[in-house]
């Protein structure tokens, strides 16, 4: 066993942690302090922003033999109680307490039930009457995960335990102390739901094959293979634990249950004072949180206000703190004339936009005819073409979320891979006519009209399409013939397979790059919508990368799939879609400035206001 | 209008011929043109609407559906005459094409509603008893619901579509087909020619169809033209409310639907036109329908 | 007498509610778009299986007979309970005590700003028949009739948006807690409605009265050499009103449904918002209890404007 104390958002506390851990196995090298971890320090957002469910299935894999765990420290768990555990605080001194935040977001939740729900509308509002086992860190915009409940935890040598140390002396709103049973009854929800309950992060914890209880504060998680990304996967936003007696009291459905009530209980640091549908949360001080330093805030006031002129009015007239989902209006009139009073930042989110591509028409099975169509997309003319009504980044294979090798990718794919280049170059167009003319149909001579189907979801992905539409016409001669559908018939002529191209923009399940690589390129996936796409190299290695707990091997890997992706274009990839929040400059402690994706941070417990 | 004397057509015994009914037409329209500057001037509004929607491919400069990427959301100008929206579609094609399913809707929603809502009346009022008192209950109901409302119902029922939203409508315009006529068919089934009729045998229905029907016809005209209007402003805030006619389709209600929904700084030209364009259509129906009423049946005012 | 009419008519609406409630519980039951795609997003509901299916359908209590559920919705409508919201399991009849103010205050005002508007132009335009004055009232009486109420809101929306950087308080603001902030939510739908409903109100009470003033009972108070005005006050006016309120009936039918857009376009948190939203999410209990309420108020709202009409009007007997 090695044990691991993950930490970090408050550098000198992870100091001192891995001092005393590496005085206490005495026989480890400088080195290995640092290997270890690695397991927890990765970040998959679980997390679907929207619509999507995570229909991944993960394809299995066998335990590898070798793995860094074996060069180690082992620590006994006992140690571990001993050692101080993380206990967050805003990072400026002495924070102001007192105040209730106003908060502006969306819709409403369309139930109580988080573990049933997929969208930031159930995340975002409920987020913070619970605690998560571990959680993602609100300070680094979301990327590494540190502890919660779980104070600490370990894997074992194989990577098929993983085993998890529970604060003591949590107490659930109705001041009942948590035990390991409350995350075992969680987690089984969770993983292996009941009849009449959809789970939509069961398939990333498809490897777990039991949830264990130790003893009341130790709880095992037992895997058939490794998954690095389990604390990730833990970690996501809707993962909350409920207590067993609740999910026992309402014969595990919890949808009509309010949450943060003595009801419905959760450990978090606000209680619920008041919920109206579609009106507002309002949360009050939980005061017997188990981190006696938060929350900072005395209250949180969270509207739903119509998206559009409600929000942005809203934050701008003093009447909310922080606005969630704002348009490129409020980002610019926030920056052009708010600078001083607001901050507006904008962060990209899992989520792919582009043309999915029916192999099994015609020229289209060809991947050379694939390429060539992705290369001559200009993703930077798009990305400027939009930019007065939203930000979009250039997609690229590995998204731009990716804590490990999203930024390090797409810094080499960026002015530098045809199809990249701002603006782009005529020698990356005439690659692409070299490929098409490769694959048959010089010039685009004898080149089928294609059936370009676009989902007609919102002003962003319609204005793209005829620009798709225009680079494949004017630098390779191929004809296409626009159809904008209604959401019901995109979905059903995708699923028959009634389209050449078809447009969408949509989130993604997962930011961790096997995880979504599964779930959108895999041979069979669910959410594979391009029809006929049949890889089988590709399929092995994102097999393989889901089972490799190596760092090293891991980059390897990534890259090698990317480049293999970089071949295959199964997808004409144009762009990830982003996020824009507000939010007055007096509100601190959120850490939202460095936000990288959704749902990692949605707690507030850190926040407090400077007025 | 209201104090001024009423035109003066004769009215016909049912038994005109073809001839004679399209001389008094004539000259009754000469005359309500004459007489009712107002209505007419409403009614070639009317004409010149209908006429560019009919032939939207000859009047919209651009494709509705056509997005030019290099121009989204961008103001009016020579190149776009009422700007563009945020797809980069032109606005003035889109309401040309938009008023093409708007009108439709109404007219088609209004035909069938007032249509079947007239029959009914005329049943209702000539059979009488209970199958009278059990009408005048279901028209009751179903008024008693606000329109816009029961569209909404019915089209969450229904599901979308053209002819659902046709349907919905249609059905909030039923009951008035049905009170109105009755009145009027009340008050025929009353006239001596009526009772000459049954003394000779007819039946019923050829009662129905050949004496009150016809005499019901100038009610009929106006009540239809005077829920046109209605008609438009029900379709615009169904698809304001984003129940109407589902996009791409332009629609004038639809096109108003997104416009605050998607901006915080909404862009005016997104509002205004679609909005002048309903306006418009409506007044121009309002003016003709109440000059028609006064023309053709005093009796119906303020109803 | 007057007590047994009212009893009367009261015992005669009950048939036509019965009929409402049908209507409504059967339209919402015939193809109910899918529910379960809402609660559980796109691609979720494909992820059930039938067993699944059949127990969300228990939990929610879809998977009884009709007749059963309609039984139930009636028992919960007698008791006032009005049900729960189908997801979230709140209360309906909270709901509607909560938003339902606000509705009310607009309709007040609406009702208000028709009569202060609409009255005063259409016996202005009566008594001036043909002057310049009663030109102007009709042309803009028509205008007001055709111009969509909620395409009003949406420019006063934008326009004090652009103009003044104006939007008005955020949520529930009741009269009693804060009537200053409650009177900036609700003033402005308020006027918008009335506005669009005092056109029908100044043409029919015009109408009317014109009618009235040629009556023989004005031609001998105005021979009696009685002035102009009184004549008009005391004997043409009081005869026009009854019409007036009749219609102010049936426009109450018009302005409840034309305050669920305009409430939208306000995003006023008021029972048609709380409409729209129930639509929008399938939520069958909040849109059949609600709608149910509109045809109850518009119901009894007619009721009570015959019952004022035989208090008002001596001519009416009361049988």
């Amino acid at each position: 066993m090695h044990p691991v104390i993950s930490s970090k958002s408050v550098v000198s506390l992870t100091l001192a942690l891995l001092l005393v851990l590496v005085i206490a196995c005495g026989s480890t090298s400088p080195a290995e302090p640092q290997a270890t971890s690695a397991p927890h320090s990765q970040p998959a957002s679980t997390s679907a922003p929207e619509a999507q469910p995570a229909p991944t299935a993960i394809p299995d894999v066998e335990p590898t033999a070798t793995p860094f765990a074996t060069a180690v420290p082992t620590v006994p768990p006992k140690a571990l109680s001993d050692a101080p555990a993380l206990m967050l605080k805003a990072p400026e001194d002495n924070p102001t307490r007192g105040g209730v935040m106003q908060w502006a977001g969306l819709s409403d939740s369309p139930h109580f039930d988080m573990h049933q729900c997929n969208t930031a509308a159930c995340a975002q509002p409920q987020g913070v009457y619970f605690d998560n086992l571990l959680r993602y860190s609100p300070f680094d915009g979301g990327k590494e995960v540190i502890p919660d409940l779980a104070y600490a935890w370990e894997v074992s040598d194989d990577g098929l335990v993983y085993t998890f140390h529970l604060r003591d002396g949590v107490l659930f709103h109705d001041g009942v102390e948590l035990t390991s049973e409350d995350i075992k009854a969680t987690f089984d929800r969770i993983i292996f739901p009941p009849t009449g309950m959809i789970s939509p992060r069961q398939s990333v914890f498809e490897a777990v094959t039991e949830v264990r209880v130790v003893d009341p504060l130790t709880v095992e998680f037992a895997l058939r293979a490794p998954r690095a990304f389990l604390p990730s996967a833990i970690a996501s936003g809707w993962n909350v634990i409920e207590r067993k007696q609740t999910l026992d009291d309402n014969d595990l459905d919890l949808k009509r249950v309010k949450p943060g009530t003595t009801t419905h209980p959760g450990t978090g640091p606000f209680i619920l004072e008041d919920h109206q549908a579609g009106e507002f949360w309002k949360a009050s001080r939980n005061p017997n949180y188990w981190n006696p330093e938060l929350p900072y805030l005395d209250g949180i006031q969270h509207s739903h206000l119509a998206y559009g002129p409600a929000t942005g009015a809203a934050l701008i007239t003093g009447r909310v703190d922080y606005v969630y989902g704002a348009g490129a209006d409020l980002r610019d009139d926030i920056r052009q004339n708010y600078s001083d009073t607001h901050t507006v930042v904008v962060y990209p989110i899992p989520s792919i936009g582009g043309m999915f591509v029916n192999h099994e028409s015609g020229p289209l099975g060809d991947p050379r005819v694939r390429r060539a169509m992705s290369i001559v997309q200009d993703r930077c003319a798009i990305k400027l073409a939009v930019a007065a009504i939203r930000e979009i980044e250039v997609g690229t294979w590995i998204v731009p979320n990716d804590p490990d090798y999203g930024a390090s990718y797409r810094a080499d794919t960026l002015n530098a891979k045809p199809g990249y280049n701002c603006p782009a170059t005529t020698e990356d167009v005439s690659l692409a006519q070299q490929l098409l003319a490769d694959a048959g149909y010089p010039n685009g001579e004898g080149f089928p009209t294609l059936d370009l189907m676009v989902r007609d979801i919102n002003f962003l992905v319609s204005p793209m399409a005829p620009m798709m539409q225009a680079f494949m016409k004017q630098s390779l001669n191929i004809n296409s013939e626009i159809r904008v559908v209604h959401t019901s018939v995109w979905q059903e002529d995708r699923d028959q397979g009634n389209y050449d191209l078809a447009v969408n923009g949509t989130p993604t399940p997962l930011a961790s790059t096997p995880a979504y690589w599964s779930a959108w390129f895999t041979t069979g996936s669910g959410s594979n919508w391009n029809r006929g796409s049949n890889n089988a190299e590709f399929d092995s290695l994102v097999a393989e990368l889901i089972g490799e707990t190596n760092p090293a091997k891991q980059q390897e890997l990534t890259l090698q799939g990317a480049a293999m992706l970089e071949e295959w274009s199964p997808m004409i990839l144009i762009n990830h879609f982003t996020i824009i929040d507000g939010f007055a400059n007096y509100l601190k402690g959120h850490g939202r400035a460095n936000r990288v994706t959704l749902f990692n941070d949605i707690r507030f417990d850190t926040a407090w206001l400077d007025k | 209008m209201a104090g001024q004397s009423d035109l003066q057509v004769q009215p016909l015994p049912p038994t005109a011929g073809v001839l004679e009914r399209f001389q008094n037409a004539s000259v009754g329209l000469i005359t309500f043109v004459r007489r009712y500057p107002v209505g007419a001037a409403g009614g070639i509004l009317l004409v010149v609407i209908l006429v560019v929607s009919a032939f939207a491919a000859l009047f919209s400069p651009h494709d509705p559906l056509y997005v030019d990427f290099l121009s989204l959301g961008v103001a009016p100008s020579a190149q776009y005459l009422l700007g563009t929206d945020y797809e980069g579609r032109d606005i003035l094609s889109r309401i040309i094409y938009g008023g093409r399913v708007s009108l439709q809707v109404s007219v088609l929603s209004v035909l069938l509603g007032s249509t079947i809502g007239a029959l009914w009346g005329i049943a209702s009022a000539f059979l009488g008893g209970r199958f009278d008192i059990i009408s005048q209950r279901v028209v009751e109901i179903v008024m008693s619901f606000p329109a816009l409302v029961l569209a909404m119902v019915l089209l969450v029922a229904l599901g979308g579509g053209i002819w659902t939203v046709i349907v919905a409508i249609a059905v909030t315009r039923l009951p008035y087909g049905v009170r109105v006529i009755r009145s009027v068919a009340l008050s025929i089934k009353e006239l001596a020619y009526v009772d000459a009729a049954r003394a000779m045998g007819a039946s019923n229905f050829r009662i129905m169809a050949k004496h009150i029907a016809p005499q019901c016809f100038a009610a009929y005209v106006v009540l239809a033209t005077a829920h046109l209007g209605a008609a438009i402003v029900i379709e615009a805030s169904l698809g304001f409310l984003g129940v109407g006619i589902t996009p791409p389709t332009p629609s004038w209600g639809n096109m108003l639907g997104g416009v605050i929904a998607n901006t915080y700084k909404p862009i005016w030209w997104l509002v205004v036109f679609p909005g002048l364009a309903i306006s418009i259509t409506v007044l121009s129906f309002n003016l003709l329908g109440d000059s028609l009423r006064d023309a053709l049946d005093p009796k119906l005012r303020g109803r | 007498m007057m007590l047994k009419y009212i009893g009367r008519r009261l015992l005669y609406s009950i048939p036509g509610l019965i009929g409402i409630t049908i209507i409504i519980f059967l339209a919402l039951r015939i193809l109910p778009g899918d529910p379960l795609a809402i609660l559980y997003g796109e691609g979720g509901r494909e992820n059930l299986t039938a067993a699944d299916i059949a127990e969300i359908k228990r939990q929610l209590g879809i998977d009884r007979p009709l007749y059963i559920q309609y039984a139930d919705w009636m028992k919960d409508v007698a008791t006032g309970k009005m049900g729960e919201s189908f997801w979230r399991g709140d209360s309906v009849s909270e709901l509607i005590i909560r938003r339902g103010p606000l509705t009310a205050e607009i309709a007040v005002i609406a009702v208000l700003v028709s009569w202060i508007i609409g009255l005063p132009v259409g016996i202005l335009g009566a008594i001036k028949q043909n002057s310049f004055a009663d030109y102007v009232s009709r042309f803009l009486t028509i205008i007001f009739l055709a111009v969509p109420s909620f395409w009003v809101a949406v420019l006063v929306v934008v326009a004090s948006l652009l103009v003044f950087n104006y939007r008005p308080p955020l949520g529930i603001i009741q009269l009693w807690q804060d009537p200053f902030q409650n009177l900036q939510i609700v003033i402005a739908p308020g006027i918008v409605l009335g506005l669009a409903t005092s056109a029908y109100i100044a043409r029919m009470a015009r109408t009317t009265l014109l009618e009235v003033i040629r009556d023989d009972y004005v031609r001998t108070a105005r021979a009696k050499g009685l002035p102009e005005r009184l004549v008009v006050m005391r004997h043409a006016l009081r005869n026009a009103l009854l019409p007036v309120m009749t219609l102010s009936g049936v426009l109450f039918g018009l302005l409840l449904g034309g305050s669920v857009a305009v409430e939208t376009a306000f995003t006023v948190p008021g029972l048609g918002t709380a409409l729209v939203q129930a639509f929008t999410e399938r939520d069958f209990v909040v849109v059949q209890n609600l709608v149910l309420l509109y045809g109850i108020i518009f119901v009894f709202v007619n009721l009570s404007i015959d019952v004022a009409y035989a208090v008002l009007d001596p001519r009416i007997r009361y049988d």
